[in-house]
């Protein structure tokens, strides 16, 4: 089983870092997780089409290669980050790596909401047109105060809809 | 009145752009607009960045002005990354701080921004930016790349109407 964690803050100390190589690490057993790094990438620019670059190109072979992806988002503004949105732009413009995909939307945050607000919006983004994940619904993870937190509360949850990703 | 009217996208040709400097026209005896680009604008990446001459001007700009109108188009059901970028800069300068806002939006298809205006309007909300936007009316420019004559303005009378009647009571909102 291959993964794909995408990294949804550019913060340097950002929880949802955090969070994605416990998850490499805890679940090593059932899946490789492959962390992306959403900061890594330019700024989304329809008159700047980098598409067919190598950093581009790579990162869609990783996520048409994998069996699913973790989106782990932070919150700024009450929704995503802008480096995360900048990467699903990039990913519904010419190129379409998350069609049909199993996909699963967790959050961190230093706050107590735990990115749940973004969370809401990246949902809503993920049923736009060109995009076309196969979302995880009826299981949520909201990691507040994650600095604290990351290796308790919830991780059942997690074994749970990790599980719920493989395929037949 | 002085107002600055931020074009949403970062892209060479904008709808958004076209229909700013078409307000900024139009509403020359009203109001001065001083359109403002985003594009120059560095990625936000981590916090503890220090804003740079091109974001604290922009800033600044949008500090002393009267009052601020956003664009916006709609990339995936949301604003455009690099509109939520320059907000991401403004959560750290506080400019947009209990300042008057109007939200507008144009698209190729029939909804006229309505998912990314209904986000751009939580996201302005949010205690890191704490904006006040103007509730009630809204305006939602669709089929935008066959509102524009070959000068620039708009076709129809009623979206003509329409804005005329959104830019008026963003006046009075500023001025209550």
């Amino acid at each position: 089983m291959k993964l794909v964690g995408i990294v949804g803050s550019a913060k340097d100390n950002a929880p949802v870092r955090t969070l994605l190589k416990f998850m490499q690490k805890h679940f090593a057993d059932q899946a490789e997780i492959t962390l992306l790094e959403t900061r890594d990438f330019p700024m989304f620019n329809e008159s700047n089409d980098q598409s067919e670059t190598e950093l581009f190109q790579n990162a869609v072979t990783l996520i048409e290669e994998s069996d699913g992806v973790i989106i782990a988002t932070d919150e700024q503004n009450r929704t995503i980050p802008s480096a995360l949105n900048s990467f699903i732009d990039w990913m519904s413009f010419n190129l379409h790596p998350f069609e049909q995909k199993p996909m699963m939307i967790i959050g961190a945050s230093e706050d107590m909401n735990g990115a749940a607000s973004a969370q809401i919006h990246l949902r809503e983004i993920m049923d736009a047109p060109g995009l076309g994940p196969i979302v995880l619904g009826a299981n949520e993870f909201v990691l507040g105060n994650a600095q604290d937190k990351f290796d308790a509360n919830g991780d059942l949850i997690d074994q749970g809809t990790i599980d719920f990703l493989a395929h037949a | 009145m002085k107002l600055v009217g931020i074009v949403g996208t970062n892209a060479d040709f904008s709808l958004n752009r076209k229909l700013l400097q078409f307000m900024q026209k139009h509403f020359a005896s009203q109001a001065e607009i001083e359109i403002l680009e985003i594009k120059d604008l560095e990625a936000f990446l981590d916090p503890n960045q220090a804003p740079s001459q091109n974001v604290k001007t922009f800033s600044d700009k949008i500090k002393a002005a009267d009052g601020v109108i956003i664009s916006t188009p709609e990339y995936d059901h949301t604003i455009p990354a690099p509109l939520a970028s320059a907000l991401e800069w403004l959560s750290q300068t506080q400019a947009l701080k209990f300042k008057k806002v109007l939200v507008t939006g144009a698209s190729y298809g029939m909804l006229g921004t309505l998912r990314a205006q209904e986000h751009l309007f939580q996201i302005l909300h949010s205690p890191s930016l704490s904006a006040i936007t103007m509730p009630g009316k809204e305006f939602l420019l669709r089929r935008a790349s066959e509102a524009f004559d070959d000068n620039g303005n708009l076709k129809d009378a009623n979206v003509q109407a329409e804005l005329d009647a959104y830019f008026a009571e963003f006046i009075s909102f500023i001025n209550a």
